[in-house]
């Protein structure tokens, strides 16, 4: 089973523009990927926390930052192998009788809140991250996913 | 403008497919598999899911919907033969993926789907080993501009 995962990558043009901004606005574009990361972690953990039963499943979400001279990434991963379920849904997870599985929940509709989140939360970093190139002087003319 | 024409649209093509529904003939559903068409539960089917759409503006008005569907077939094994589910999944991305995909949409101009991210997944149920579900698919993406 594979771990839920989200990288935030994107746009060539603002990659480019972004490689190119000075030091000190290279920190701020850091900042802005690092909260925007931290922002989609805590919604998905706050999601999480209204099914719980063991917290397994929150307390794995993990915000992996990755830094290097070109630039900087930041990795919003859920360790739980159960959060693939949470998020694409259950089928399996009942007996055809329909008795009770105990603690196990029955076949469920997929949420998934864990894609939805990253896409919305990437759409405002996308604008947080042109807003800074534009004030440095730049254009991107593209429009982010 | 009625977006809910995109997942019926989508729905359709697949249930319309002959040989689709040789490989899951309890039906095509939305989220959850239901009973099955053919009467009883259903361990041969698709399920269709909408992960997330955004409308895409310009000029001030909707210009296009970006939309994102899981489309999985899900079939009940109990020898771990994931044959049936990759076929079954084969033919989804006939249908609906590149090249040759296609979708009539009631009120929309479709611009393109394809398949993004595939899936495959073996589920296992905790209390009852035996009960395995065989899934394959992916997630598509589906662009389609409102008709003029």
């Amino acid at each position: 089973m594979s771990d839920n995962r989200f990288v935030f990558t994107g746009l060539a043009e603002l990659h480019a523009e972004l490689r190119r901004l000075p030091a000190a606005l290279q920190e701020e574009a850091r900042d802005i990927i690092q909260s925007h990361a931290r922002e989609a972690a805590d919604s998905v953990t706050a999601v999480y926390a209204q099914h719980a039963v063991t917290h397994h499943l929150e307390r794995s979400v993990e915000v992996v930052e990755e830094r290097s001279l070109y630039g900087a990434a930041v990795r919003v991963r859920v360790k739980d192998p159960i959060a693939w379920l949470f998020d694409n849904g259950s089928a399996a997870r009942h007996w055809d009788s329909g008795k009770s599985t105990g603690t196990m929940w029955g076949k469920t509709a997929p949420t998934h809140v864990f894609v939805k989140t990253m896409i919305k939360v990437r759409g405002k970093m996308w604008q947080a991250l042109s807003s800074l190139v534009a004030r440095a002087g730049l254009e991107v003319t593209g429009r982010a996913e | 403008m009625r977006s809910s024409a995109i997942t019926s649209a989508l729905m359709n093509r697949l249930r319309n497919d002959a040989a689709l529904m040789a490989l899951t003939p309890d039906g095509v559903f939305f989220n959850v598999a239901g009973d099955s068409q053919l009467g009883g539960a259903s361990t041969r089917y698709v399920v269709v899911s909408l992960v997330a759409a955004v409308n895409v503006l310009e000029f001030g008005r909707v210009c296009y919907q970006d939309a994102r569907y899981l489309v999985e077939a899900q079939l009940r094994t109990n020898d771990g033969n994931l044959t049936p589910v990759h076929d079954a999944a084969e033919r989804i991305d006939a249908l609906i993926g590149l090249p040759n995909g296609t979708l009539t949409i009631p009120g929309f101009r479709l611009m393109t789907i394809y398949q993004e991210e595939p899936t495959e997944f073996l589920e296992i149920d905790a209390a009852d080993h035996s009960i395995q579900i065989a899934r394959a698919g992916g997630q598509y993406r589906l662009f389609a501009a409102p008709a003029a």
